[in-house]
């Protein structure tokens, strides 16, 4: 069965290679589909939207249903569905009644909430306008063809085409640890993410290893350690996220500027230096406080004490830069060589994931709250094995020294695979999942899927345009901020601009 | 003259709908019930001790109806409405209607996949929040059986059968006892719920159920849709119809009476289907902590979620937290979108406030 006959409107055709931009295809339906779905119902170019995907549109892990402690690490002001002007989000929550304002950390469910009204307002718009929408519950796992006609093939059989396709497929799947691989399914393993309900199964009281110090680890901590449980973090860098109050745009200090005029140097020894020393002076001049960062502690959790109590005091000048410099690495790193830009993010990646992903304060206090009380630590190491134990539960062998130690449950939080789409030797694309890892020697003519500054896919010099565009985590490494719902909201725009356009 | 048998809990709002449509009713407790008998403030009550006599009674107000009006009440109502000779369900199937054992060979030989009856007796029941509920299993003997739990509510006339609700369940195992969280009429029905219909539309076939309100649980796991146990008898869900009237523009209390009073109204439903505008979510809202309550600020999170629509029995602020073995004593939130996609987001959204201790908040909650 095809969708296109049934579904199109009349007036377009199956195959609408004589118009482009008529009929688009959505691979994908988190925030960055809504986004996109958002953008083309305010526009008129396009006539009829599928958007494929198996889950719910608008709700995806990170913004699904969670208590009133789960968190946003991003304020109100940068986490809505329009790039510019006043914060979407911000309106939304006003109109529900809700005392905000922009800078605060919200509930991610409510951001879920957020998302969805909005994939149902914006389908209602284009629908009065006599554009369908459809969501196809399936999942897309190759498309060929050219511009104007690409066919999807789905998971369930079914094909579609389309004229032009926006893949917003997000992250790849979890990371699994190698030392957990063969543990994976068993009763007392869990990997994140899964929603906070599987965590409140693990019985009060229990013992918990997670494995992981980053956002993701941080909340599941944080939900385990208040349902009862004993919470040791463990992770390669040793080191929690920076301590922040708030994450909004705020007065532009010309950062994408300064560094587009030194494009050139920028990945050198030197240009890194220079782009390192002029930040730091901004981030000590950016807002009120006393001085630039929390200088390094060797005890992670003393660190997180000491960042959390200057939060309390509203005492983090450095946050007020982090917006504008996420918007110049992804404004001004598409630009350059991927070569440069891979230099450049290598060196900046321990300090971009750590301010960049700071947590909000008041998650910051809680682990400060556990840690004093004795339930929360940080593990020396790194696990070199883990075991079923003797009595039930699991043995943990470290790295270091080689001690060891029991825990009643394990939590892999150590985030997400870069999502692998790519090419076959056809020039079919083959998205992640969908036909298994490549073949030795299947890769030959082909290649992974790679992302133009304008956000098309590009089979390399030479050959024509696509009107593919990859949104959201899919234009990494080429973006290298993604995981950021107002990178894809620019993504989107930038999307929409173009299928307006007359190109 | 309408005979409501064993009008409990919702059976009472029956009495009501009825009444305020003209309609005189008369209310029939079994034995069991006598306590329900002795509240009931209505001047037409009849404590049912022997058939003679009560039969003797309704046809002296003349009775023109027999529904039951409660999960407890079809057995007695299949019995009166015989002695009275009233339209009601199939006789011959009474016997099926009313024993474990034989409601499983009629469905076995009508082809209706059932969950066993072992099994069936460990299912936690989804409606019936009647704290005496008869068919109520003691806590410690409640078992689990995996699968999507789903409630499909009915009005029938002359054995043709309208739906009025499709429902999921959500049930959680909390230390180790299946509590109910929610219940989801969702707006829009799927592949799933239509396999859901299906079953439980064959389950009341099979077991002769031809007249008035029924409810049929359903448990939808790997092998498809089994039915769990029928119940021809009006469903108790919450307290409140109005939630039902906003989204489905009825309820299953005042379909059963449009059912009744006027058949050729009701009649024209049949044709159409299942079409449900908008969800309608039931949330049992659970405390947690121990003590009395020092505040139910989670209100103000719960009343400002989309699709809110009422709360009903607030938490007292100063009483002892209900324990979830006391679903007639708990608070209930009601939702109604037309999105079943947000309900089910909210709903779940919910239960994570309500289980993080927030929403009612005590000495010993965890903060
Ligand atoms: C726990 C967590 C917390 C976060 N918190 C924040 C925050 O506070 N602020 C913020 O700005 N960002 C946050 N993020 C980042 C957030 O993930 C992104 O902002 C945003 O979700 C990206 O949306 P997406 O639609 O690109 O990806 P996803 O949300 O991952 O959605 C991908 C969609 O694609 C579908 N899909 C995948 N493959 C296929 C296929 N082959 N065919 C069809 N469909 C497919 C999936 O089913 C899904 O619908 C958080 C992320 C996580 C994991």
């Amino acid at each position: 069965m095809s969708y296109s006959a049934s579904e199109l409107p009349e007036t377009s055709s199956t195959r609408p290679d004589a118009a482009p931009g008529r009929h688009v295809a959505i691979v994908g339906g988190g925030p960055t589909a809504v986004a996109a779905l958002v953008q083309l119902a305010s526009g008129s170019a396009v006539q009829s939207v599928s958007i494929i995907a198996p889950n719910d549109i608008g709700l995806t892990p990170a913004f699904s249903a969670g208590g009133s402690r789960v968190l946003c690490n991003t304020s109100v002001d940068v986490t809505s569905l329009s790039p510019d002007g006043r914060s979407d989000l911000l309106d939304y929550l006003v109109g529900r009644g809700w005392p905000v304002s922009s800078t605060d950390f919200v509930p991610r469910y409510l951001v879920g909430c957020y998302l969805r009204e909005r994939y149902l307002q914006a389908r209602s718009a284009m629908r009065r306008t006599r554009r369908p929408v459809t969501h196809v519950r399936d999942r897309v796992v190759s498309i060929s063809g050219g511009p104007g006609t690409y066919r999807l093939v789905l998971a369930g059989g079914d094909e579609l085409f389309a004229g032009d396709v926006l893949i917003c497929t997000g992250g790849g799947a979890p990371k699994i640890p190698e030392v957990l691989e063969s543990h994976v399914n068993s009763p007392g393993v869990t990997v994140m993410p899964v929603a906070p309900s599987r965590l409140h199964e693990v019985p009060p009281g229990s013992r918990v290893l997670v494995l992981g110090s980053k956002l993701g680890a941080v909340d599941a901590a944080l939900v385990l350690l208040e349902n009862g449980c004993v919470v040791t973090l463990s992770s390669p860098s040793g080191r929690l996220p920076a301590v922040r109050t708030r994450l909004v745009r705020g007065r532009a200090h010309g950062v994408a500027e300064q560094w587009r005029a030194r494009a050139a140097h920028l990945a050198t020894q030197e240009g890194l230096r220079h782009v390192t020393r002029r930040l730091v002076r901004l981030a000590r001049s950016a807002g009120a406080g006393t001085a630039g960062v929390e200088p390094a502690r060797r005890d992670p959790l003393d660190q997180l004490a000491a960042e959390a109590a200057r939060a309390a005091a509203d005492d983090v000048p450095w946050q007020d830069i982090v917006s504008e410099v996420i918007d110049a690495m992804n404004s001004v790193l598409p630009e350059i060589s991927a070569d440069h830009r891979q230099r450049i993010m290598e060196s900046c990646r321990e300090s971009v994931s750590r301010y960049v992903s700071a947590i909000p304060e008041r998650n910051a206090r809680r682990l400060v709250s556990h840690a004093r009380a004795g339930r929360l630590t940080l593990a020396g190491g790194l696990a070199r094995s883990i075991s079923p134990g003797p009595e039930g539960g699991w043995r943990v062998v470290w790295a270091d020294g080689g001690t060891s130690a029991g825990f009643d449950h394990i939590v892999s939080a150590v985030g997400h695979r870069r999502p692998q789409h790519r090419f076959d030797a056809s020039g079919t694309i083959i998205l992640d999942g969908g036909a298994g890892q490549p073949r030795p020697g299947s890769e030959a003519g082909g290649g992974p899927v790679r992302v133009r500054r304008d956000l098309r896919l590009d089979r390399g010099p030479g050959t024509p345009a696509e009107r593919i565009w990859a949104l959201g985590a899919t234009a990494w490494p080429t973006f290298p901020v993604v995981n950021y719902l107002r990178a894809s909201a620019q993504h989107a725009a930038l999307v929409s601009a173009q299928l307006e356009g007359a190109d | 003259m309408i005979v409501l048998v064993d009008p409990a809990g919702d059976g009472l709002g029956l009495s009501a709908a009825f009444r305020e449509e003209g309609a005189e009713c008369v209310h029939v407790y079994s034995e069991a019930r006598k306590r329900a008998y002795d509240e009931d403030p209505a001047a037409l009550r009849v404590l049912h001790d022997d058939l003679e006599s009560t039969v003797r009674i309704l046809r002296d107000l003349g009775a023109r109806v027999v529904v039951a009006a409660h999960r407890g009440g079809p057995a007695l109502a299949d019995e009166l409405a015989e002695a009275l000779g009233l339209d009601h369900h199939d006789p011959c199937r009474r016997a099926a209607r009313a024993d474990g054992a034989q409601t499983l060979s009629v469905l076995r030989t009508a082809g209706v996949a059932h969950l066993g009856l072992r099994a069936t007796r460990t299912v936690v029941g989804l409606t019936g929040l009647d704290e005496d509920e008869p068919g109520c299993v003691p806590a410690s003997l409640r078992g689990w059986a995996g699968g999507d739990r789903y409630v499909v509510s009915t009005v029938s006339l002359s054995g043709s059968h309208l739906v009025t609700e499709v429902m999921s369940a959500r049930v959680d195992l909390v230390a180790g006892v299946p509590v109910l969280r929610h219940l989801l009429a969702s707006d829009e029905a799927g592949r799933r719920e239509q396999e859901v219909v299906s079953c439980a539309l064959a389950g009341l076939d099979a077991l002769g159920v031809r007249e008035g309100p029924a409810h049929t649980e359903v448990l939808h796991g790997a092998d498809g849709p089994r039915l769990v146990r029928t119940s021809s008898s009006l469903i108790e869900v919450g307290r409140r119809t109005d939630p039902f009237h906003a989204a489905l523009g009825y309820s299953h209390r005042y379909l059963t009476v449009e059912r009744y009073l006027r058949p050729r109204e009701f009649e024209r439903r049949l044709g159409h289907g299942y079409q449900p505008r908008a969800a309608v979510g039931v949330a049992y809202l659970r405390e947690r902590g121990e003590g009395r309550r020092r505040s139910a600020d989670g209100l103000r999170s719960l009343r400002r979620m989309p699709g809110f629509h009422s709360v009903v029995d607030l938490p007292v602020v100063g009483t002892p937290q209900v324990r979830q073995e006391e679903p007639a004593r708990q608070s209930i939130a009601y939702f109604v979108h037309e999105d079943g996609a947000l309900v089910a987001h909210v709903l779940a959204s919910l239960h994570e406030i309500e289980d993080s201790g927030d929403l009612v908040r005590t000495p010993s909650a965890i903060r």
